[in-house]
């Protein structure tokens, strides 16, 4: 018999017998081969660890949200001072409003443990919780791991507080309160009135808020010019 | 060569690749049954989006309705949800709204929660039939 005779009889063999070969690996490792010529696991559970995340990042989002509203109403029902002033000011000593400060111990508190580290500078930046997505397949595993943190801008505008606060004092120490526009006196006592923040209230109903706070002239706690 | 050599085995050959060809495309549908991969851990489903995006434009009203136990806003909301004509069912802590009159059969279902004005937990899952 001719060389040329039997090669394609033995190469047609050949090809059934791997085809074969791979039939039965196929159907025995069926589920190996399904992964090893699939791309889409990682990818759905990346996905799927994606909406975990946005999930997770939403909840806190409205917990930091709902809480900060809480946290001005107190704020401004306190007039930014212990409770034990009455609402009403004095400098240079515990009735000295210290916004920043009252407001982190405000929200501190109605977050209740839930948070891990809050920071209140420009922003408020709450770090709540860490997440770590471990999406995986027999061939790969991948690990995403990170800080749910919520950043937003504060309700209340410290700054312009700071403001009202410093230009108080500066009419206290002029002895003249009318640049401060105060709304109403009642002999040294001075009643001043300033919105705080536009807020949903516990019914969800949007209500202004407003620092309502007295300052008595002759007991404010500054050095005022006896001139 | 005569006329006639080998065409035996030409035949023999083309009959061995045909059912090559069939072979592989046997396998090929074996292994990509229905060409997507389900995979253990990605429970759901495409209505993950859905529920987030209606958590996420609604969760004071959620929070309202909750709060008041009267969904009447929420079921206005709920209406705007179309998932194809395919029954669904909405389930806000114990409420359950089923806006259209359906059965839910085989279905997909994602879940989430948001906090109350009180911390508390809202639980919010949301089933969808399979197609």
């Amino acid at each position: 018999m001719r060389k040329g005779n039997i090669f394609m009889p033995t190469v047609a063999m050949g090809l059934l017998i791997i085809m074969s070969v791979f039939i039965f690996l196929a159907i025995t490792h069926r589920n190996d081969a399904e992964e090893f010529f699939s791309i889409g696991r990682i990818q759905s559970n990346i996905t799927s660890s994606y909406f975990m995340w946005e999930e997770t990042y939403i909840y806190y989002e409205k917990l930091l949200e709902y809480n900060e509203y809480k946290s001005a109403k107190e704020f401004s029902e306190d007039a930014a001072v212990p409770k034990l002033c009455s609402r009403r000011w004095k400098f240079n000593s515990e009735c000295e409003p210290e916004f920043r400060d009252y407001f982190r111990d405000s929200l501190t508190k109605n977050l209740n443990d839930k948070y891990k580290d809050l920071d209140i500078k420009q922003d408020i930046e709450a770090y709540f919780t860490d997440f770590s997505f471990s999406p995986y397949s027999s061939m790969a595993k991948v690990k995403y791991e990170g800080k749910i943190i919520v950043k937003k801008k504060p309700l209340v505008d410290f700054q312009d507080l700071e403001q009202l606060k410093s230009k108080i004092k500066g009419c206290l120490q002029n002895n003249d309160m009318n640049p401060c526009n105060p709304e109403h006196n009642k002999g040294n006592v001075y009643t001043f009135r300033h919105k705080v923040a536009d807020i949903l209230n516990e019914d969800l109903e949007k209500e202004e808020v407003y620092i309502e706070f007295e300052i008595d002239s002759k007991d404010s706690g500054l050095i005022t010019s006896i001139f | 060569m005569r006329k006639g050599d080998g065409s035996g085995l030409m035949m023999i050959i083309s009959v061995i690749v045909l059912m090559i060809i069939l072979v592989q495309y046997f396998i090929f549908s074996m292994i990509f049954p229905h060409k997507s991969v389900q995979s253990d851990l990605y429970f759901g489903s495409g209505i993950d989006f859905d529920l987030i995006n209606f958590v996420e434009l609604n969760s004071d009203l959620i929070v309202k309705s909750v709060k008041n136990g009267n969904y009447d806003d929420l079921s206005i909301k709920m209406k705007k949800m179309d998932f194809n004509g395919r029954c669904w069912q909405l389930k806000i802590n114990d409420e359950v709204f089923n806006i259209y009159i359906c059965s839910m059969n085989e279905h997909e279902a994602a879940e989430t929660s948001i906090p109350d004005y009180s911390n508390n937990d809202i639980k919010i899952i949301l089933r969808v039939n399979k197609k």
